[in-house]
């Protein structure tokens, strides 16, 4: 005896109707305009494939859907509001850097010709252009657009995210089309990292964007605003962004490299990682680059036909000790602190899971994945005992409640760390209770990160925190190392002086061979481990999964990202 | 009718203004809205200074609070506060798209739980009943994100093992979703999981209402002079009962709304949905207060309105409140 509802049937006709309406007036996206054709269904295995055979094993064509974190909010990398990992991620495969980071932390020259020239008195460094290198509306990629991409950098009118480098060029000569040389008013060693598309676009494109306002060009789209073209000089241009689910760009048909051989790639936006992993499972997405955590590891490598590559990335966690709070300014403290902690079994706890390979880091100048890494923190390999000894030697004795007191101080100290992370939760646990079995004692003293980065840690010399645990980003310019370690340096929180130390890092700026440099800087990294005003423990892993029917990706787990090299991906056969 | 409309609408501009100051100064309250921003290291002074200008912050709150109201008011919310960018096109295109779901996800719990709580109350304590209570309860204890979670396990099951695409596990629509009927088609194809977690907990409240309002009324007098005049038992049920049961459930409805917005901020970040509630995840990431408010407004707004379309389906049910 179903009676047919009618009244309330009504109203939830009613409703249908209001959200088909809602659905009408909010929907976002005018079906007629999408682009059809020039994407095909997601998940690359059932996308569409041509007939030509670029590589053995593989087919032109075809799209790859990359299931991004997170969805940028302006395309332009190179201003503040588009200074996100996610859009560097995206804007990588439409633009080529002058020296291309490599996963081994190399620099290979990319658009231009050989590695540049160099002098050293006056600095200067001449660029030749690779001689085919055009946008992608044929116009050549030339000396123009270097000398423009150094005004737009250094134009205090614009809200560029880094001038560093550029701001210290004084003058651009263009000898030809293809061939420029910027001199500088100082000696400027990592000039490498110029024009580069890790956090930036590389070079601009002059007759495009002059007389733009630069801050409110590429928005939406990565196009010409005067034609609306698409403009780029990688091998993917622009296409097409459904603000809130994906971002498109297809092949340029004019990149002057090795063409791509898919004929398009999504960024579909997916912040949850298990969505990501039910969107990857079920084919709807290709490929994902997630944060990285250990459950969320073991359901990828659970899927069948999934490929992941776990690599040590270049983020790493360290333990500071504050020299503003004593006795934490004298050395024997801070080493028997260092040897009471077991760094190896907090890597164990943490991060072999995910990582099995992982080693502690024992350098702060190097990450373990560059060439020119040394270990200099392995002295503190964990024994409890010698940091007994050694507090001992220096005339501490254990108080009733077993806890060391030096020269009236008790050995107790406040842990700061940014609360809600869980690893490093986990690791303030763990050094509790080891150094509690040397007799020092460890005060949780967690706090928002907004509160740890903004109030706690730049007063450390007000005495704000005494022992701090946060996170720094190596990269292959250890020249990052100088306004941490010098005395008077911007992020030296922690009141740390080593007069020697600074003069070296200072030194460090003259200096361009790439193997001297590295030699110095090795020689600081000993001097700051005989110091041991922090303790580095282990590099954050990154993750890269992608569906086996992919050939190319690889994983670059330097700020350039996994789409470094999105020209070599191609769908099997 | 007309009349308490009008004086509906009035009374709604008071909570409006305050709602809007509790907005402000509540979210202003959690602290510098720029100290996310201080902690990225590439963000320099010079960055931090223009937004500081731009957006009042040496004001006092008072000020600010001005600033905020005409921006709102005149700017369609402003912009947000480090891309500068407008906050509304993204607001709108969030709301319609949560008004869909949630709107589609309440049609469904209504239609399915009225007929499942009149089923129940003219069947009570048989096994059909027993069945609807025990669901119910299992859709009260059930969490959003658990329940997304399985669906979405369960349907990338699905495709594994038969290789055919019935639903999508995340996200609006199809990179390419075409255009007319088989762009709506895909359009449901997505939105079917969402809509069936977001409904699952208003069915089980619903069908409980629906279930105990008719017993009550199918006991009751005017029910039993009904039948007793000879009239048939689905036009009893129907024009007498049921129109009369409904008024405690268009109660629970309204009430419910605003939960159900609220369900949608977990729906929407399990499936990765273009709506509020993921907007309101990303302003909350961002601590961008700005979007933030812009959101408390557009939902306080929400909630008064559709309080007013309850009001208006009373007068509909009840001839009383439509004459009074």
């Amino acid at each position: 005896m179903t009676a047919p509802l009618h009244r309330p049937a009504r109203w939830g006709l009613l409703l249908v109707v209001l959200a088909m309406l809602a659905a009408a007036c909010g929907g976002g996206e005018d079906p007629d305009e999408a682009e059809a054709g020039e994407t095909a269904a997601p998940g690359g295995t059932e996308a569409a494939a041509g007939s030509e055979q670029p590589a053995s094993g593989s087919v032109a064509g075809g799209t790859v859907v990359f299931g991004a974190n997170e969805e940028p909010d302006v395309l332009n990398a190179n201003v503040t509001a588009g200074n996100l990992f996610g859009t560097g991620i995206i804007t990588t495969t439409m633009f080529r850097p002058a020296y291309m980071l490599t996963p081994d932390f190399e620099y290979v020259p990319d658009l231009i010709d050989g590695e540049a020239e160099v002098t050293e008195d006056p600095f200067t460094v001449t660029y030749h252009i690779k001689e085919d290198a055009v946008w992608s509306d044929g116009t050549p990629v030339s000396s123009d657009d270097f000398e423009f991409t150094w005004q737009t950098m250094v134009n205090p009118d614009f809200d560029i995210t880094s001038r560093t480098g550029y701001e210290l060029i004084t003058e651009a000569v263009k000898e030809d089309d293809k061939t420029i040389t910027f001199a500088f008013s100082e000696l400027y060693a990592p000039y490498r990292e110029l024009f580069s598309t890790a956090g930036g676009t590389g070079v601009l494109p002059k007759h495009a964007l002059e007389g733009e306002d630069f801050d409110n060009v590429w928005n939406e789209a990565i196009v010409n605003p005067e034609t609306g073209e698409p403009i780029a000089n990688g091998p993917f241009i622009f296409s097409e962004w459904n603000q809130g689910q994906d971002l498109t760009v297809v092949r340029n048909e004019e990149y002057w490299g090795e063409p791509a051989h898919l004929d398009s790639i999504v960024f579909r936006f997916l912040e949850d990682s298990n969505t990501q992993v039910q969107a990857l499972r079920g084919g709807e997405v290709d490929m994902l680059y997630p944060q990285p955590q250990l459950d969320l590891l073991e359901q990828l490598r659970s899927i069948d036909g999934i490929e992941v590559e776990v690599n040590a990335g270049t983020v790493y966690e360290h333990i500071d000790f504050n020299f503003a709070v004593p006795p934490l300014d004298e050395k024997f403290v801070r080493e028997a602190i260092a040897l009471g902690i077991d760094r190896a079994a907090i890597v164990d706890a943490i991060i072999a899971p995910i990582q099995p390979d992982a080693e502690v880091l024992q350098s702060v100048t190097y990450v373990v994945n560059q060439p020119q890494y040394e270990p200099h923190f392995d002295q503190y390999a964990y024994d409890p005992g010698a940091a007994v000894a050694l507090l001992e030697d220096n005339g501490c004795t254990r108080g009733a409640d077993d806890i060391f007191v030096c020269d009236g101080e008790r050995l107790s100290f406040r842990y700061t760390t940014t609360a809600g992370n869980e690893a490093r939760e986990l690791q303030l646990q763990i050094i509790q209770a080891q150094l509690a079995d040397i007799g020092i004692e460890i005060e949780a003293a967690t706090a928002p990160p907004a509160d740890v980065f903004t109030n706690i840690l730049p007063a450390g010399s007000e005495g704000a925190w005494d022992i701090g645990n946060w996170a720094w980003i190596g990269s292959p310019n250890p020249g990052g190392n100088i306004p941490i370690f010098s005395c008077d340096g911007d992020q030296n929180y922690q009141s740390y002086c080593d007069e020697a130390v600074t003069e070296q890092l200072e030194e460090s700026n003259n200096i361009i061979d790439p193997a001297a440099r590295a030699a110095l800087f090795n020689e600081i990294d000993a001097a700051i481990a005989e110091d041991v005003p922090l303790l580095p423990l282990y590099q954050k892993p990154t993750i890269f999964a992608w569906n086996e029917s992919i050939q190319g990706p690889q994983d670059n787990p330097t700020n350039q990202g996994p789409t470094w090299n999105v020209e070599d991906w191609a769908l099997e056969h | 009718m007309t009349s308490l409309m009008v004086r509906r609408l009035l009374s709604s501009i008071p909570v409006l203004i305050a709602a809007s100051m509790l907005v402000f100064f509540g979210v202003s309250a959690i602290g510098d809205p720029l100290s996310e921003l201080r902690m990225r290291p590439n963000i320099s002074e010079t960055t931090l200074d223009n937004i500081v200008e731009r957006k009042h912050l040496d004001a006092p709150l008072v000020a600010q609070y001005g600033y905020w109201v005409r921006d709102a008011v005149t700017e369609r919310f402003g912009t947000t506060l480090l891309a500068d960018e407008p906050i509304w096109p993204d607001l709108r295109r969030a709301v319609g798209n949560t008004l869909q779901l949630v709107l589609a996800a309440e049609a469904l719990a209504l239609a399915l739980a009225v007929i499942l709580g009149v089923l129940s109350a003219k069947r009570q304590y048989s096994i059909f009943d027993y069945a609807t209570t025990t669901l119910s309860f299992l859709g009260f204890s059930m969490p959003i994100f658990w329940f997304a979670l399985i669906l979405q396990v369960l349907t990338v099951n699905l495709f594994q093992a038969t290789g055919t695409r019935i639903l999508y596990t995340s996200g609006l629509s199809s990179v390419d979703p075409g255009s007319g009927f088989a762009f709506l088609i895909d359009r449901l194809q997505h939105l079917a999981l969402p809509i069936l977690a977001l409904s699952f907990v208003s069915i089980a409240t619903y069908s409980r209402y629906m279930r105990a309002s008719m017993l009550e009324v199918i006991n009751s007098d005017y029910v039993r002079t009904a039948r007793a005049k000879g009239l048939r038992e689905r036009v009893v049920t129907r024009r007498h009962a049921m129109r009369n049961a409904l008024i405690p459930v268009v109660t629970v409805f309204t009430v419910n709304l605003g939960v159900v917005l609220g369900g949608a901020i977990v729906t929407e970040t399990v499936f990765s949905l273009d709506g509020m509630g993921l907007f309101f995840i990303r302003a909350l990431a961002a601590r961008d207060v700005y979007p933030l408010m812009a959101w408390l407004m557009i939902t306080a707004v929400l909630i008064i309105v559709l309080n007013l379309v309850a009001d208006i389906i009373y007068g509909y049910l009840d001839p009383r409140i439509r004459h009074g």
